[in-house]
């Protein structure tokens, strides 16, 4: 039993490790522990409008969500493993050719993630902040945020599991039906009041602690976990689908782009994927708007600021996360036979990239002519064009076709925050001296061409 | 051919293939034999422009690999070790894909016959990810031959296919011959190659220890078994 958690555990860090390179990977809880300072260190600018209480419940729903997306990768992200990997053979999916039951695999695999994630994430993010708010006079009780925070994170992750067990059981109709009606459930009984956010057993268990709510926190935790143990079923269900071939007709479409062969690739592997078109819903659109109705009133903090330059800098930035959803399933070995160069795969990616912008593009469209700033059209719109490129030029310099992964490397994210944080932060600043200086903006472009350039050669030189 | 001179490549401190001299003749079915991990993968990407040896030169089709390697697999079909076609793309789609890279006119016609010599026309709108092993090999063999190349590269050819579909590869790969075709496979299984290679080569901890026709003096009348094992022992 021991034997199986101790092999788990290296072949986590292994595995990760393989990516990032020891040292880059053993860096990352550095990086959280800095992240998390910083966002207790600006603390002083945005305390004007964000309450302390509300940080702190922001900060346990973070660790909820990242609880959530540790089991959710953990347990579905085997797509995403098998393009990496080739057949992925983890541990976790072993009871078929191991004499161990489910049952025991999958509760080393709990106790696992609990223990590798409370010192890769939970543990720097909590010194971090704790740090942070003392250099601003802030305090907080260390070892309580540390259980809280930790609590909220487990909780996310049995809950997943709990989800994930439905949805092996009952299939994908039930798990959308539980939500819903979930959902329904809070409209009808609580009237959805943000109040209810505030609800969140951990997050009460810092303000207010008590026994019965540590005992509700931990209940939280080991009951779904439980119920996923009992009836745990390891096999997800796979139905085979049947699709006509779009191929011919969508490629004809696109044949204004040199790589239309590829974008169509693209475009068939994102529809078809978990989320679909649902990715731009939930991935920009979502986060875009709370964005848009949030920046207001964060920037009454910071006077002078242009609130829609911000909001096109930030849209442009999120717009480069697209980048990231293209390449989530390639990997260049899967082309390495056929008579292409890995600058060709990333000049397609480009091309994809270029198309899915128009998404976001249209998003600063709209909110310069709702923002009634129709004269300033042509700059917001050269602003977006240029920190677009800018940021999609860094990130595929710096990691290529591997963005999800090369991010968690202290030394790469270190870079990318480097290489594009002074830039942004620049082209803010500039507009706040003078709007019409937004057009500097434009420079990033050729710098842009200059660095997808030397981008092509790196990474034709490395996977070669 | 294919030419290799002093070809090495080291991973670390591991000689995964030492000092290989190599010469295959248009026409050939030349089989790379050798144990698992004996560096016949290696040697096949290094043949194909895949991987940079560390040292030696090798030519395909008179090209130079090392300075042109986009040109070798433009000329060549290869099948890769591991099936890893794209996930999302139906197999008819992943072939037309192959054909829009390689550039090919009027290949629908080449699409279905492959369909129907393999057997696999009712798995073709299925999605890569989720066809079985052996029909994703079949599918890798459908693009390789798509381009109608005078080389084909393949490492382990009847790697997850029933002896019906095996029959079928083994008789098109000797009718591709027998037009002007050359075929280079790598393979651990011994009765493979004994039933449809001209020649062999035999690589063992990285160092060609055997290359020769399958009537060269020195197997004799021994089976290729006993011939195999002498060597690598």
């Amino acid at each position: 039993m021991f034997e199986l958690f101790r092999s788990m555990m290296k072949e986590e860090w292994r595995m990760h490790s393989a990516f990032f390179g020891n040292r880059g990977f053993a860096l990352f809880p550095l990086v959280i522990a800095a992240v998390s300072m910083l966002l207790s260190l600006s603390m002083i600018i945005f305390w004007r409008i964000i309450s302390q209480t509300d940080v702190l419940l922001g900060i346990h729903y973070l660790l909820l969500f990242m609880g959530s997306m540790v089991g959710g990768f953990g347990l579905l992200g085997r797509e995403v493993m098998n393009r990496r990997f080739g057949q992925a053979s983890l541990l976790a999916y072993s009871s078929r050719t191991l004499p161990i039951s489910e049952r025991v695999i999958f509760a080393n695999f709990i106790v696992k993630d609990v223990i590798y994630y409370f010192f890769l994430y939970v543990l720097p993010f909590t010194v971090g902040f704790v740090a942070g708010a003392i250099i601003i006079d802030m305090h907080y009780s260390f070892f309580l945020l540390l259980m809280t925070l930790f609590l909220s994170f487990c909780i996310g992750l049995s809950f997943v599991f709990l989800l994930s067990t439905i949805y092996a059981n009952l299939g994908k109709k039930a798990l959308f039906l539980l939500v819903f009606i979930t959902v329904l459930f809070l409209v009808f009984f609580q009237g959805l009041e943000f109040e209810v956010f505030y609800r969140l057993p951990s997050f009460v268990l810092y303000t207010e602690p008590s026994l019965n709510i540590l005992i509700t926190c931990i209940t939280l935790v080991i009951v779904p976990s439980i119920i996923s143990l009992i009836f745990l079923k390891v096999d997800y269900p796979q139905s085979q689908k049947h699709y006509k071939n779009q191929f011919r007709k969508i490629s004809d479409q696109l044949n204004f782009y040199a790589y239309s062969h590829f974008m169509t690739k693209d475009y068939l592997d994102f529809s078809r994927s978990e989320g679909g078109a649902g990715k731009i819903v939930f991935s920009f659109l979502v986060p875009v708007l709370l964005v848009w109705l949030f920046l207001p009133q964060l920037l009454k903090a910071v006077s002078g600021l242009d609130t829609l330059v911000v909001f096109t800098v930030v849209v442009a930035m999120m717009a480069s996360s697209m980048y990231n959803w293209l390449v989530e399933f390639d990997m260049f070995s899967s082309y390495a036979f056929l008579p292409l160069n890995v600058a060709d795969v990333l000049r397609s990616k480009l091309n994809s990239y270029s198309l899915l912008n128009v998404v976001p593009f249209l998003v600063v469209v709209i909110a310069t002519i709702y923002a009634g700033r129709l004269n300033d059209i042509v700059h917001m719109v050269i602003l977006f064009i240029a920190v677009s490129m800018y940021v999609v030029s860094v990130t595929v310099y710096l990691t290529g076709l591997n963005t999800t992964f090369s991010l968690y490397s202290a030394g790469t994210f270190a870079s990318y925050v480097l290489a594009i944080g002074p830039v942004v932060l620049g082209m803010i600043f500039l507009a706040q001296l003078n709007f019409y200086l937004v057009l500097v903006s434009v420079l990033l472009i050729p710098v842009s061409l200059f660095v997808l350039k030397k981008s092509f050669v790196k990474w034709d030189r490395l996977e070669a | 051919m294919i030419t290799a001179k002093n070809l090495s490549k080291n991973f670390g401190d591991t000689k995964a293939v030492d000092a290989v001299d190599l010469e295959i003749k248009k026409g050939e079915l030349f089989g790379l034999l050798g144990p698992n991990g004996s560096g016949k993968t290696t040697m096949i990407k290094m043949l194909t422009g895949q991987i940079k040896p560390t040292e030696g030169e090798v030519s395909v089709h008179g090209v130079d690999v090392l300075a042109d390697p986009l040109r070798v697999k433009e000329l060549t079909g290869i099948i890769p070790e591991q099936e890893t076609p794209p996930s999302f793309l139906t197999a008819e789609e992943y072939l037309y894909f192959v054909a829009k890279i390689r550039k090919l006119e009027g290949f629908e016609d080449k699409c279905e016959w492959w369909f129907s010599y393999l057997d696999f026309a009712g798995q073709k709108d299925v999605l890569c990810k989720d066809l079985s092993r052996g029909t994703r090999q079949k599918l890798m063999l459908a693009q390789a031959f798509l381009h109608e190349p005078e080389l084909v590269i393949i490492d382990e050819p009847l790697i997850n296919l029933d002896p019906l579909m095996q029959r079928k590869v083994k008789d098109y790969l000797r009718d591709y011959v027998s037009k002007g075709g050359t075929v280079f496979i790598s393979t651990h299984i011994l009765e493979i190659a004994r039933e449809i290679c001209s020649s062999m080569g035999i690589i063992y901890k990285g160092k060609l220890v055997f290359s020769g026709n399958m009537d060269d003096p020195a197997i004799g009348d021994r089976p290729l078994e006993d011939f195999f094992l002498e060597l690598v022992n």
